[in-house]
């Protein structure tokens, strides 16, 4: 079967050396690649809405929007396309911003065509692991029933992959027909209707593959009425636990997971904001050594951010700029899934920063993350003797 | 610089409950040790260069470093990156108890502590 060709947008306000790009890329890649160039951003943003784009490779130094702004952007937009920037003016200090905005690579533009080549092998071996299929893109807040709906409209074949953190289910659809459904021990309709009254959680759409068995008649029209139905029901009787969404490709790399209502978040938080790390649930028994603080001193916080997985802050205490906070989950969530490829080290749960005065946990649950910095002050006693 | 570091690390001996490590120069180039299976030179490598980025991005937010730990749930990952660029990254079990701490300071002692042979 022949492999899909990879879809590679190169942004540069350069346009002579795009077109270079475009040829040298396309003998490179033997045609493997389908090759798009735009000139500046908005032409960029034009073709990401009309293409499945791989893999953006962005300079930086473009007008009117720069490379990072537009970096910025993309991760808020498209997380989950691969970025990498490919640029003249290969600083250190670029390197880090852009790492810090989402580029999963940052290159210095080759000054002879040998070094086109690596950049190319590069590229090539990043967009090698993307998934070939299945569902990409960020969708807030819709509901199963509309997915289902596009679905069954536009007569695909796919399996819907619905999971909480403790529910797991599929729901196949054949040729626009709803036809097999499972959760948990569950199958046919029952399991159907289960899975479209969850309050929340995260879904993919895969390609499609035969069930077992066929546990579902009847048309797709009627079952989405029915669930609908049953759903408002029990709606009637008990408020649902999570807003009756759900939501697509979290922007942080973990288990998925309903999103906690702030409401429910907030309460525990407040009184643990005067209390030691260790009483907010920070895991600090045995805090990194190297910088030991005084016996003669408490931590005490000085920042706090609790967002969901999605982005959204739930929680934000004395956060300079709570946004920058959750790029920096975001960016950690990557770089521990990327750190632990090909090692035997299981589920990432959190990294510890200590620093000569402070220390730093920011930390992935399956549905939130937390940011979390506290210093060390002296106890009330110690500083009056230092004093005198 | 970079010889002094390597030839350290060559002869650094390994402390009980410690699974790979390795060092990220400036160059970024890597020297990695393993006394465990699945720990590849390549994985360490890898895992080396999402260290360096993580300590590149801290300062950019505002987060002091000196030594970061990751914590997952079958190991840890001790980092700490000297003033004048390498970074020091080793593994160990995840079990507090069963490693050896003053193994694992020693190393990180002896790490920081070559930049001042260099200079003197």
């Amino acid at each position: 079967m022949p492999q899909k060709r990879k879809k590679v947008l190169f942004v540069d306000d350069d346009a002579k050396l795009l077109e270079l790009i475009r040829q040298l890329m396309s003998f490179l890649s033997e045609d493997s690649w389908e090759i798009f160039t735009a000139p500046d951003v908005s032409r960029a943003l034009r073709l990401l809405q009309d293409q499945r784009i791989d893999l953006l490779v962005i300079d930086i130094h473009m007008p009117v929007v720069d490379g990072l702004q537009f970096l910025n952007l993309l991760q808020r937009k498209y997380p989950n396309i691969l970025k990498v920037v490919l640029t003249g003016d290969a600083t250190e200090d670029y390197r880090a911003r852009c790492l810090n905005n989402g580029a999963e690579l940052f290159l210095e533009k080759p000054r002879e065509e040998g070094g086109w080549r690596t950049i190319h092998a590069t590229l090539h071996e990043l967009a090698r692991f993307q998934p070939e299929e299945g569902f990409r893109g960020v969708l807030r807040r819709v509901g199963l029933a509309d997915v289902l709906q596009m679905e069954c409209l536009a007569r695909h074949s796919v399996v819907l992959k619905v999971s909480t953190g403790s529910t797991q289910g599929t729901v196949c659809v054949k040729d626009g027909q709803i036809i097999h459904s499972q959760c948990d021990g569950r199958v046919g309709e029952e399991a159907f209707n289960y899975l479209l009254s969850l309050g929340g959680g995260e879904f993919e759409v895969q390609p499609y593959a035969e069930p077992p068995k066929r546990t579902i008649e009847g048309s797709w029209e009627f079952l989405l009425m029915e669930a609908a139905r049953q759903r408002d029901e029990a709606s009637e009787s008990t408020p649902p636990p999570t807003p009756s969404a759900v939501q697509t490709e979290s922007v942080f790399c973990s288990q998925p997971a309903a999103p906690l209502p702030v409401e429910r978040l907030t309460p525990p938080i407040i009184p643990i904001i005067e209390a030691a790390p260790e009483e907010a649930g920070i895991q600090d028994r045995n805090p990194p050594s190297g910088h030991h603080a005084s016996d003669a001193s408490r931590p005490q916080v000085d920042e706090m951010l609790v967002c969901s997985l999605q982005g959204e802050v739930l929680h934000e205490w004395k956060c300079a700029n709570p946004n920058n906070r959750v790029g920096l989950l975001e960016f950690i969530s990557q770089k521990a899934r990327q750190l632990a490829q090909g090692l035997p080290l299981g589920d990432f749960d959190r990294v510890e920063i200590s620093g000569p005065q402070t220390r730093a946990v920011a930390q992935i649950q399956d549905d939130r993350a937390l940011f979390v910095r506290t210093s060390r002050v002296p106890v009330e006693g110690e500083a009056n003797s230092f004093g005198a | 610089m970079k010889e002094l570091v390597s030839q350290w690390f060559d002869q650094s001996a390994p402390f009980e409950g410690i699974l790979a490590c390795g060092v990220r120069h400036l160059d970024r180039s890597t020297v990695t040790k393993s006394w465990s299976d699945g720990f590849t030179d390549l994985a360490i490598d890898n895992a080396l260069r999402c260290v360096a980025d993580l300590f590149q991005v801290l300062p950019i937010n505002r987060v002091a470093s000196g030594r970061v730990r990751w914590v997952y749930q079958d190991g840890l990952l001790h980092c700490e990156r000297r003033s004048d660029g390498p970074c020091l990254g080793i593994f160990t079990v995840r079990d507090e108890s069963a490693f050896d701490a003053a193994g694992l300071e020693r190393m990180f002692q002896e790490f920081q502590a070559l930049a001042q042979v260099a200079v003197a």
